[in-house]
């Protein structure tokens, strides 16, 4: 009888274990967890509403420009163009507010031009059959290049308070958050979503299971593009300028963000969730670095040790839940 | 597979067509421009010092007084203000030393085939100097070879060609002389009290960190100015931002944030106004007046640093009329009048650095780049 009771409880323990490690988001959390408190011990600064605002602000580009690159991953892409795109978004905007264009025009503008942009790379990477990491590290130079000619590398400041309303308080968080819910949706519940895990996972079996494959790549992509349509308005909010040579190497803060929240390069796997939480470490860190008096210096030394820790135990995760299920 | 290569190969070349194609483009923002190559250019000064004044013997000092020295000038950017600025003020200083601007002419998108044909007409109306801000410094060498062995008296203003024989380039913002310019401005707009923190836009750059050590040694004179952090945004404006937010939380007693880049001033001070922290931290250093003026009129940029492109203009046509009347190029501390400041120049050197000027409430409406 006693025998069998602790057999009984090292079976549940066991149970706790499995079902936490089974949570992909739980080392990113961990690791969330980790770096607060690490912060907040040394820092009284860091555990206030001020700078939880701060912090929210800081993480709604970077948040809302991965989900989309979280997409284009699953799928078994990349979009290097995002950033581009996103200084292209702003040279037009820049246009706009020159032209006295209202917000209620300019907004859903930049969205349809943003997701016109995503689905010109979706019709590159699908006619072309090229790896989307080379057609979008042409669409990259091509969109900025256009950016600049366009803009003549001119700034345009003085905005109205209407475009910087994006950027201020929580508007940034709330836009974030209605977005990540919103693909959340989508990934879980439609046969869109679905099918971008099909896609991801093996090619060829989506195709030859009939899922549209060329037509789910130009919407993901599509997707990506409306995605940095939202980014550009928050972007322009909270610098109240429009330059040019906004966004350079976004895409790279983007992938550290999905890739941090559990996206695998290999396609077919990662979350909503485990995006924006990688966004929201990745903007915990930068936070920290100032609060703690870190030295410019070794800023970004810091934050690679942070991201190779975070991917390394990811990967022990992995393996030791590999094994639970052989075992 | 031979498909995509090829397909590869040609996406390559593009991109790096458009690569160079930006980072011309970039030559837009004058500020980190014409600094950058002084690095690079020490080693290059000596040569051009031997070499130029043998090209140039029959030139120097053949001019008197009395004669109209002809000048032609050429751009980079026809149109752009910046320049029309630097046009203005070489018109300024032809009015004064008895010279005349027979041409100010420029491609009106960068073009250095354009410039290239805009000299070659110069030469052939036999001007006596030749004023140019190169929008390719290499390709542009034979031309200005060219000019110089017609017996014309070559300056480069703004963008530099130092490999070339030009005989002296007048440009803006050595990096010591702005860097102090900043420091005073700010030990004067904190009263010689209190927390700052600096701003730069990337740790890699020279001539960033020589300004940022220009102002640490001004601030060094000012015991109570305690200079709290120093934040690299990389010339990311969102992310300078996001530093000065942050710094502003870590920092209560944050009196004045201070940037080297054009980047950090403006995105400063929107952190500064989005905080709502107007009047408490202000936010100063090197900025190009256009993108500060709603900062500067709220108060929250008191004032910023950088150059008059007139006075660089100015400078320019000073120093093609002193060579050619009197046969002497540029020297450290030479003064060019009123207008025209004291410029800097390097020992052994052949670059001439304008000065700095402050721009405030009151003039920064008046400059349209």
């Amino acid at each position: 009888m006693k025998n069998s009771g602790t057999k009984n409880v090292r079976k549940e323990t066991g149970g706790l274990l499995d079902t936490l490690i089974r949570i992909p988001e739980i080392t990113i959390v961990l690791f969330i967890v980790i770096v607060s408190v690490f912060i907040g011990i040394q820092s009284e600064s860091f555990f206030t509403t001020d700078n939880f605002v701060n912090i929210s602000k800081q993480i709604a580009v970077n948040g809302i420009l991965s989900i989309g690159m979280m997409l284009v991953i699953i799928a078994k892409g990349v979009d290097l163009s995002i950033g581009s795109v996103l200084a292209l978004l702003c040279a037009v905007t820049g246009t706009l507010v020159e032209q006295n264009a209202p917000i209620w025009v300019a907004f859903p503008a930049i969205l349809a031009l943003g997701a016109f942009f995503g689905l010109l790379n979706g019709i590159l990477v699908v006619k072309l059959k090229v790896a989307p990491i080379i057609v979008t590290l042409g669409t990259m130079n091509i969109y900025r290049g256009i950016a600049q000619v366009y803009s003549g590398g001119k700034w345009t400041s003085n905005l109205p308070d209407t475009y910087i309303m994006w950027g201020q308080g929580l508007m940034p968080i709330c836009l974030l958050i209605i977005v990540a819910i919103l693909f959340a949706v989508i990934m879980k519940y439609t046969s869109f979503g679905r099918h971008v895990y099909a896609i991801g996972s093996n090619e060829e079996s989506a195709r030859l299971a009939g899922i549209r494959v060329d037509r789910t790549k130009k919407i993901i992509f599509t997707c990506s593009g409306l995605l940095i349509g939202f980014a550009t308005m928050v972007f322009i909010g909270r610098t109240g300028v429009i330059q040019p040579s906004a966004g350079t190497g976004y895409e790279m803060d983007a992938i550290g963000a999905a890739v941090l929240g559990g996206v695998s390069f290999a396609g077919g796997k990662g979350t909503v969730l485990g995006t924006v939480l990688g966004a929201v470490l990745m903007g915990l860190i930068m936070n920290g670095m100032t609060l703690l008096k870190i030295s410019a210096n070794y800023q970004g030394m810091i934050t690679g040790l942070i991201i190779v820790l975070a991917l390394l135990l990811d990967t022990f995760r992995n393996v030791y839940q590999g094994r639970r299920a052989r075992a | 597979m031979k498909k995509m290569k090829k397909l590869l190969a040609i996406l390559l070349a593009a991109s790096m067509v458009m690569m160079t194609g930006c980072s011309g483009k970039q030559a837009d923002t004058p500020a980190p421009q014409p600094e950058e190559q002084t690095g690079q250019e020490a080693p290059d000064a000596k040569q051009g010092e031997t070499e130029a004044p043998e090209a140039g013997n029959s030139m120097a000092g053949s001019k008197t007084d009395a004669d109209t020295i002809k000048i032609g000038i050429v751009v980079k950017q026809a149109g752009a203000p910046y320049f029309d600025y630097a046009a203005g003020g070489a018109k300024k200083a032809a009015a004064d030393l008895n010279a005349e601007i027979v041409s100010y002419t420029g491609p009106t998108s960068e073009d250095v085939n354009q410039e290239i044909t805009f000299i070659e007409d110069l030469i052939t109306q036999k001007v006596d100097a030749i004023l140019v801000s190169t929008a390719d410094s290499t390709a542009i060498i034979p031309t200005i070879n060219k000019a110089m062995d017609a017996g014309i008296a070559v300056f480069t203003f703004d963008i530099d060609a130092p490999d070339s024989n030009r005989l002296f380039c007048i440009t803006a913002g050595n990096a010591e002389e702005s860097g102090t310019a900043i420091g005073e401005s700010l030990a004067k707009a904190v009263d010689g009290a209190g927390q700052v923190a600096l701003l730069t836009g990337g740790l890699g750059s020279d001539t960033l960190n020589r300004r940022l050590a220009a102002i640490e040694e001004v601030l060094a004179d000012y015991p109570d100015i305690e200079i709290v952090a120093t934040e690299a945004c990389d010339d990311d404006f969102e992310k300078c931002v996001s530093q000065v937010e942050n710094l502003m939380q870590t920092y209560p007693e944050l009196k004045a944030v201070a940037g080297v880049s054009t980047v950090n001033p403006p995105a400063a001070a929107m952190a500064i106004k989005s905080a709502k922290k107007d009047g408490q931290v202000i936010s100063l250093g090197i900025a190009l007046p256009s993108q500060i003026t709603e900062y500067v009129d709220s108060g929250i940029i008191p004032e910023a640093i950088l150059w008059d492109p007139g006075v660089m203009g100015y400078d320019a046509v000073a120093a093609a009329c002193d060579y050619l009347r009197n046969g002497e190029l540029p020297t450290d501390g030479k003064d060019y009048g009123e207008y025209g400041g004291k410029i800097v120049v390097e020992s052994g050197d052949s670059v001439a650095y304008i000065p700095s000027i402050v721009f405030t409430k009151d003039n920064v409406h008046d400059f349209e780049f």
